[in-house]
């Protein structure tokens, strides 16, 4: 058992970061709108509107093309 | 001789009042000024966060430092592919020119990469799209910096 753990963290580390599809895309999503959110916006309260709305959007648009294209994965 | 001098004269008052230098009137030359902000621009370019840190806009330029810095740590992290100047076709050029955006994280990057990038699995074309994202931020960033310099809302 700690040898297959060994390996599993040896394996990780020379992959690097382990982030499945879902992390990255949220970190990617959360990371982008919080600098369009202070770039776009002046104004604190904007900011966090923006900021939300457009993290939302992202979600939205992401998991709406990765369903529309489900059917042609397989 | 002013012991003599009538105390129920109205004098007016003497009021002393700061001396302040006044602008002077001759408009800064243009080309100063354009130039300035095309030094803002290439200072946000170089080194995310500086053309807004330059302006005093402490927020924006803390967000950008460390949204870019975020983005090439997980990308090179994640073994995405840092491109280099020698490229094989059109795609490793842009994604060169992508990359070298983030001014002095691409070198970071390329630092941190020390197993070299691995883009058989999804982790590593996840990491080579974060490179280029930091890269591409960093330049609108720059921009946004530079189009403030030049007196735009921003």
């Amino acid at each position: 058992m700690r040898m297959k753990r060994h390996a599993a963290g040896k394996r990780e580390r020379a992959n690097g970061m382990a982030l499945n599809h879902f992390q990255a895309f949220l970190l990617f999503a959360a990371v982008i709108s919080v600098a369009f959110g202070f770039l776009g916006r002046r104004n604190p309260s904007d900011r966090v509107k923006y900021i939300l709305w457009s993290f939302f959007l992202f979600l939205l648009v992401g998991i709406g093309i990765a369903w529309a294209m489900f059917p042609f994965s397989r | 001789m002013a012991e003599d001098a009538d105390p129920n004269l109205n004098l007016p008052e003497v009021v002393e009042e700061p001396i302040v230098a006044e602008p002077p009137d001759v408009p800064l030359p243009e080309m100063s000024a354009e130039k300035r902000a095309m030094a803002i621009g290439i200072a946000g370019w170089a080194v995310p966060g500086l053309g807004h840190a330059l302006q005093k806009m402490w927020g924006r330029a803390i967000v950008v430092f460390v949204t870019v810095g975020i983005l090439v740590f997980a990308g090179a992290s994640m073994r995405g592919n840092v491109f280099t100047s020698h490229g094989n076709d059109a795609f490793d050029t842009l994604g060169f020119v992508a990359d070298l955006g983030t001014g002095i994280f691409y070198f970071g990057a390329q630092h941190l990469e020390r197993n070299g990038a691995d883009v058989s699995h999804a982790g590593g074309d996840y990491g080579t799209r974060f490179l280029a994202t930091a890269g591409v931020l960093n330049l609108l960033a720059a921009l946004h910096a530079y189009e403030a310099a030049r007196g735009r809302k921003a």
